[in-house]
């Protein structure tokens, strides 16, 4: 099927940038109808990730890019968020619910878990030193599937 | 507007109306500040303008709760909406704070 719509976005890895993806990624998937608690839910996954780039992926090097890529097929939405980043030895270990590499900032280790609870399905690529890719989608719409 | 205020020991913080990560760190090194100008046991996080959190806003209450807790330090936590007591109890923090209507009913628990 072909996309229905499709965006790509780069965004410098400073932490003004994180209420921008969230207004973006808002914008683009209200043309799916979304309820708002489905606007909600990906406005979290894409805070989620976009701060993890910038916090873990760049530590913080504010000339980082992070790369975020949306596209439409049908209801699902789908996002892609990138960054050149230091990577995840450890993907498994890294998505355990609390589990931080950066307790020293008062983080939770929530992160991981919320886009997993957030979004339908979410997938992680990474690896030491190669920058990490995180994919998610989401069945927007639901109540509206027999329109 | 007034964002801190410091009232019987109780450090009162009105959030913003996005608690990301760009505004926990903000609102972390503005609490620390006032954990060194005055004498606080508890923190009241007033949620009622909060639309938006994140895990960067859960990280900021637990860190809060681990640094006033051992003193027998409470966090309250007033004027939450539904979307965002959800992510509340799914990271596990409504069991660490007190969540309450108003000022008034914090005062009433720390009296
Ligand atoms: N883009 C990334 N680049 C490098 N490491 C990452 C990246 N994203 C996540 N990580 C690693 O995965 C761990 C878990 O991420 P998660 O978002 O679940 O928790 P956190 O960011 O540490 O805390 P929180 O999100 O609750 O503030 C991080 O501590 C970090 O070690
Ligand atoms: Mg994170």
């Amino acid at each position: 099927m072909e996309f229905t719509n499709e965006m790509k976005l780069e965004l410098k890895a400073i932490s003004e940038n994180e209420s921008f993806a969230r207004m973006v990624i808002a914008a683009f998937t209200a043309s799916l109808n979304p309820t708002l608690e489905e606007l909600g839910d990906v406005k979290t996954a894409v805070s989620e990730a976009v701060t993890n780039a910038i916090i873990h992926g760049y530590e913080g090097n504010r000339q980082g890019v992070i790369r975020m890529h949306g596209y439409i097929k049908g209801k699902i939405l789908h996002i892609v968020i990138e960054d050149d980043g230091v990577g995840i030895p450890d993907i498994a270990r890294a998505m355990t619910p609390l589990y931080t590499s950066k307790p020293e900032l008062e983080r939770s280790g929530m992160g991981f878990s919320f886009m997993e609870a957030f979004m339908d399905e979410l997938t992680v690529e990474s690896e030491a030193g190669a920058g990490t890719k995180v994919m998610m989608k989401k069945i927007i719409g639901l109540e509206n599937k027999y329109e | 507007m007034e964002n801190y205020i410091v009232v019987n020991q109780c450090l009162f913080v009105k959030m913003p109306k996005e608690l990301d990560h760009h505004e926990t760190d903000r609102i972390r090194s503005d609490m620390d500040g006032y954990f060194i100008t005055h004498p606080i046991r508890h923190v009241a996080f007033d949620f009622s303008e909060t639309e938006f959190i994140d895990s960067s806003g859960i990280g900021l209450i637990m860190g809060r709760y681990e640094k006033l807790h051992v003193a027998g330090g409470k966090i309250f936590v007033m004027g939450v909406i539904p979307s965002i007591r959800r992510v509340l109890a799914m990271s596990g923090v409504t069991r660490l704070v007190y969540i309450k209507e108003s000022e008034r009913d914090v005062f009433a628990s720390i009296q």
